[in-house]
């Protein structure tokens, strides 16, 4: 992100929001942390580029009967 | 027992002695070789530096935490975190490696678990109201803008070498020094304040020193050898637009200064040696602030682990330098020498061996328990080491800087050894080629696609394997992010897996 400070407000349910805390209690009152790391995750290449990494070596495999 | 481990920056196996080099780079280490573990075939976790040194410390691949991730993260279990937990006295000489920097703008994460380390990375110059640094004269700016526009691509190319070697000549007409030239700090001013550091320190405690030394890196300054004619070899090498040919004419003298670095490299790492050995102190340089006066009990056995943390290209397919474009021998080939007082009987230990392995086998040889975050293995069997199952190299195709964005997202070049083969998959070219090493140890020529079929699924499989068990830590765990502060200290919590 290029500038931090500027934001978006997101509406999560709630019930949601709880059952994430219950589920990993540190991320109490920290959502927006978690939030922002997956959709940084899924804004990036990273995961296009390892699909194709994947479906190379799949590809590969398949030729030679192993899949 | 104290360990002592020396790495070596670009430091190719096939040009030591010990592992069958004929010119004379190494006769320390292949003093030590009589009576250490020689590892046939050492092989890299990734190359460069910041995609091998995480399999070195952390004994993880460099990809485990995804492709944006470079150094080690906060919190990160590695060998010197480890042995200061064990009660070890830890320190780290660092030749001035950028990506091994222990603060500033970009720390590498290294520094964690060493109650000293020193990266030689010169602090920024102070700036002082009182003393303006003098601004250069408008006339010489103006010189330097043409000279940069001379040197641009819109100049023919004839008219840029008539230039060069211009450049070249003046440098007859200057005085040149080499303390500036070179961008590391020689081996010997590394290892005198690691020697430095043995004498201080507590007598009593078993101690992990990490010494890393830059000498055969480029530029290639060794010590002793004319100062111009190195500059102009240097930069000559350094020149993309002059062509394999150029490069070619060259690669002798260049490869030369290499040589001459990895011998001065040797010839300190045998001071180390002398002094960990408690003998052989005399005439190297050690005054009154020597270990003796200090207490050292040189006597004290100490495991030592001598490896690289890549090698080096010189044309062999093409490449010059270090950058991750290729996974060819001369890069991912290092030499490892493990002298361990508790096993004397050293033998020649044949087969890949991983670098991913070295840390977890080094605490299996000192008795002290790895931690879980290793993806690496102990190879220390009935107190044999043994080579590897396999040998996994990576590393983000031609990602020349960490810190330049975007180039993280590039395909991937990934190799697997497994005995005498060695599949190199190329992403970006689309290529999975399989070398025989024992008939093709340069990696000259590839199979035939039809060759060996059981033996390429089975290496293929365990690249996927490899990919597979990236992708699942990073969809469940989230530690792909896990430089961001604020996330790291979710993880540091415990809380997320």
């Amino acid at each position: 992100m290029d500038d931090p400070e500027v934001t978006r407000t997101l509406h999560i349910p709630e019930e949601l929001c709880q059952r994430v805390e219950t589920a990993l209690p540190a991320a109490r009152g920290r959502l927006d942390d978690l939030v922002v790391a997956v959709l940084e995750e899924l804004a990036g290449k990273a995961l296009e580029v390892d699909a194709h990494e994947e479906a190379f070596l799949v590809e590969r495999l398949e030729g030679l009967g192993y899949l | 027992m104290h360990l002592a481990l020396v790495t070596v920056d670009c430091l190719r196996a096939d040009h030591l002695g010990c592992y069958g080099h004929s010119a004379p780079t190494s006769p320390r280490l292949d003093q030590l070789a009589e009576t250490a573990w020689l590892f046939d075939n050492a092989v890299v976790a990734g190359t460069p530096t910041f995609y091998s040194f995480p399999a070195i410390h952390a004994s993880r691949h460099p990809l485990d935490l995804g492709r944006d991730s470079v150094g080690l993260v906060d919190g990160e279990a590695t060998l010197a975190t480890a042995l200061r937990d064990a009660g070890y006295a830890t320190a780290a000489f660092v030749a001035g490696n950028p990506y091994l920097a222990s603060g500033g703008a970009r720390p590498s994460g290294y520094a964690a678990g060493f109650d000293h380390y020193e990266d030689f990375l010169r602090p920024p110059e102070p700036s002082s109201d009182s003393t303006p640094a003098p601004s250069t004269p408008a006339w010489r700016r103006a010189a330097r803008r043409v000279w940069d526009r001379l040197n641009g691509p819109a100049t023919p190319k004839a008219l840029r070498r008539l230039l060069f070697e211009l450049w070249l000549a003046s440098l007859r007409h200057r005085t040149l020094d080499l303390d500036h030239l070179r961008q590391y700090p020689p081996a010997d001013t590394v290892v005198d304040r690691a020697l430095d550091w043995l004498g201080r320190r507590p007598p009593d405690q078993p101690f992990f020193l990490w010494v890393h030394l830059m000498d055969p890196h480029h530029p290639y300054y060794p010590p002793r050898e004319d100062v111009a004619h190195m500059v102009a070899l240097n930069a000559r090498w350094s020149r993309d637009d002059f062509g394999p040919a150029s490069h070619r004419a060259i690669v002798d003298p260049v490869h030369a200064l290499y040589e001459a670095g990895i011998r001065h490299a040797d010839a300190q790492i045998g001071r180390l040696i002398d002094a960990l050995d408690g003998h052989g102190l005399d005439g190297h340089g050690l005054g009154s602030g020597g270990l003796h006066s200090h207490g050292f009990n040189g006597n004290s056995p100490t495991l030592l682990a001598v490896t690289g943390d890549h090698g080096e290209e010189f044309l062999e397919h093409g490449g010059r330098y270090h950058y991750p474009t290729s996974l060819a021998r001369e890069l991912t080939h290092v030499p490892l020498l493990v002298r361990d007082p508790r096993r004397p009987d050293a033998q020649r230990v044949e087969g890949p061996f991983s670098l991913l392995d070295l840390a977890p086998t080094l605490l299996a040889a000192l008795g002290v328990d790895p931690p879980g975050t290793f993806r690496g293995a102990s190879r220390l069997q009935n107190d044999t080491y043994v080579a590897s199952r396999r040998a996994i190299t990576e590393c983000v195709y031609d990602r020349r800087s960490p810190w330049t964005p975007g180039d993280e997202s590039g395909l991937r070049l990934l190799a697997v050894q497994e005995g005498p083969h060695k599949l190199v998959v190329h992403f970006e070219r689309g290529t999975a080629e399989l070398f025989d090493l024992a008939d093709d140890p340069g990696e000259r020529t590839p199979l035939e696609p039809e060759a060996l079929p059981e033996v390429r699924g089975r290496l293929l499989r365990a690249l996927h394997e490899h990919l597979g068990s990236q992708h699942s830590q990073r969809g469940s765990a989230l530690h792909v992010r896990a430089q961001g502060p604020r996330l790291r200290e979710l993880l540091a919590t415990g809380a997320l897996p």
